[in-house]
């Protein structure tokens, strides 16, 4: 009977052990005031930003417009063209189109050629072509519905007139793209990033709390050996597991680039620098692996919303793409897109430029763990 | 204070923000001897061994060890420590651990790491991974770390926190025979029997150095029976 009792006992569950515990964490919570700061600012920084990029309106398309035609209701076709708010319609030469395009100064142009009319009055005649930068998944979408616009106002104010299907031409990518090889490349930068960070800030976290970087201070060690230590032995997995999301996008998935991957391989290379040093650096600001990982939300969060993957950073507010202009996953983004949706090589001066961008972000960031360093050792 | 010191301290101050950790303190340590860094948790015995391998710089007053100034590197590859913590990886084998401070060093050859490894009696356990030792096996393996390399200088501080007796008793006739090669080795402890075996003793308190001498004479100075109740004599004064 009384072994029953014990058993019930042991069993019961007594409430104040239950808010012994509580307690316990509420203190612990109440201590640790970057937790209690983490806890409040970072779901407010990534929330006040998700609604703003959600409620995101998308500036006005530049459209080059070239017109070999200059019949009335080639006029009024135009006139409708430039009526539309999607588009910010330039007149332009058609041999200007191309340059243009390539060069990024205009998403898309229109050539209406010379006997167009005819096509718009029903009778045969040459088709409408458009020159599109097929780098950018929503430009050809975006003109071609601006076309079905303009051909469907003017079928109801002539009453049959229709748009033929018009002639596209793509200067970067083409037609088969989806909208996972537009993804493809920002993905293989913001993983080499993230896990490159956490990975670093907690390794060197460990370092501090299990008195391993106490030993190494003491030891022959300068701070920049221990800086480019860590910069090779986790850029070493940066690049293994670059090397994974390729040959799983490339081949597994099957999504279409056109670069050379060496030099994706390097974009990624240089990125992880920056990466790895971040890490050191903040990790010297946490006490624990928990505030290490709490960085996320105000570290990387932002990159991922503000580094052009999901919005445009033309479309932002002044202060956003001046912020954007700081990240390092812009330009690795940038990068990428040039070199896997574009063909570019490492001499185009955009990419170049980029890269330039990324060294320069690594220096500061070695820069700031070498401080981290003197900091988290004395 | 003789010339030929194996370590020579003079005027150390050392403050963290408002805290005061060493206080004007002057230290000679001769070589081949074990110094013992006698004091209560909080006296500056930590602050004072790291100030002493260059780990963090004094505000005041200047250091010589063997001769040269600290910080310096060349004198950082020729002493070992032995921090309070474990200081080891815990995910790597008590070889790859060995090794690895070896490799900082530049002192790396696998004989030297295994005899390294022999030498505190963990050779069944070398390919173990040190997260599945004992407290005390963990202590013999960070003592390797600090030894692996021939230091002619050796820092422990606190090298018998959590060790068994027995263990304790290897450690301290393990000290006595580096002493003999000449090894210098500075110990900070608050075990009074392991401050009896210090050839020198200096007995700090709130960062300044009380007293200083062989333990009978201290206890003859401060006319007290134990080191431990000279202690409080003189930090009374």
């Amino acid at each position: 009977m009384s072994h029953q009792r014990g058993n019930t006992e042991k069993r019961s569950m007594n409430p104040k052990r239950i808010a012994a515990i509580a307690l316990r964490i509420a203190l612990q919570f109440r201590r640790d005031h970057r937790t209690l700061a983490l806890i409040i600012l970072a779901p407010i920084v990534v929330l006040s930003l998700l609604a703003y990029l959600i409620n995101l309106r998308g500036s006005p398309m530049t459209v080059g417009l070239a017109m070999e035609d200059a019949s009335p209701p080639v006029e009024r076709f135009s006139q409708e063209l430039r009526r539309l708010p999607l588009f910010n319609v330039r007149d332009v030469a058609r041999d200007q189109v191309e340059g243009l395009v390539r060069s990024g100064e205009m998403e898309a142009a229109v050539i209406i050629p010379q006997g167009y009319a005819l096509r718009l009055a029903g009778q045969p005649g040459p088709d409408l072509e458009v020159v599109v930068d097929g780098s950018r998944s929503r430009t050809a979408p975006v003109v071609l519905q601006g076309l079905a616009q303009v051909s469907l106002r003017l079928a109801a104010a002539q009453s049959g007139a229709a748009l033929s299907e018009p002639k596209v031409t793509y200067v970067y990518a083409g037609p088969q793209y989806k909208a996972l090889d537009y993804f493809a490349p920002t993905f293989i930068a913001f993983f080499a990033f993230f896990f490159v960070y956490l990975l670093t800030a907690i390794g060197f976290l460990r370092e501090r709390a299990y008195g391993t970087l106490e030993r190494l201070a003491a030891s022959p060690l300068t701070k920049a050996e221990i800086v480019l230590g860590y910069m090779l032995g986790f850029g070493l997995f940066a690049m293994a597991q670059a090397a994974v999301i390729l040959f799983f996008t490339v081949y597994i998935i099957g999504i279409h680039y056109s670069g050379n991957l060496l030099i994706v391989f390097l974009i990624v290379a240089v990125l992880t620098l920056g990466a790895v040093n971040m890490g050191i650096f903040l990790s010297t600001f946490a006490r624990t692996e928990l505030q290490a990982v709490q960085f996320i939300p105000l570290v990387i969060t932002p990159q991922g919303l503000l580094a052009g993957i999901f919005w445009p950073i033309p479309d932002m507010h002044i202060v956003f793409q001046g912020i954007a202009h700081l990240l390092p996953l812009t330009y690795a983004n940038f990068a990428l897109q040039e070199v896997m949706v574009k063909g570019k090589g490492v001499l185009d001066a955009s990419v170049a430029a980029d890269l330039g961008a990324l060294l320069l972000f690594a220096a500061i960031q070695v820069a700031l763990a070498s401080i981290g360093l003197r900091r988290a050792t004395t | 204070m003789p010339t030929d010191l194996a370590i020579q301290a003079k005027g150390l101050v050392k403050r963290f923000g408002s805290v005061v950790a060493v206080n004007g303190l002057d230290l000679g340590v001769e070589p081949g001897i074990t110094y013992g860094l006698l004091g209560p948790n909080g006296s500056g015995k930590t602050t004072l061994v790291r100030l002493l391998l260059g780990v963090i710089l004094p505000n005041e007053g200047s250091i010589t060890v063997m001769g040269r100034r600290v910080p310096d590197r060349v004198l950082r590859s020729q002493m070992g420590y032995m921090p309070q913590s474990l200081a080891l990886y815990e995910d790597l084998t008590v070889t790859e651990n060995v090794s690895f401070y070896a490799r900082l060093m530049d002192a790396y050859s696998p004989p030297r790491v295994e005899e390294t490894i022999q030498l505190v009696d963990m050779a069944s356990r070398a390919r173990s991974a040190v997260s599945t030792l004992s407290g005390g096996m963990k202590r013999r393996v960070s003592l390797a770390c600090a030894l692996v390399h021939r230091p002619v200088m050796l820092f422990l501080d606190e090298p018998t926190v959590g060790v068994d007796p027995q263990l304790r008793a290897q450690f301290w006739d393990h000290f006595q025979r580096l002493n003999q090669q000449g090894v210098t080795i500075v110990v900070c402890t608050h075990v009074m029997d392991e401050a009896e075996r210090c050839t020198r003793l200096g007995l700090l308190h709130q960062g300044r150095l009380l007293a200083e001498g062989t333990a009978r004479e201290l206890r003859a100075r401060a006319g007290a029976e134990t080191l431990e109740e000279a202690f409080l004599r003189f930090s009374s004064q």
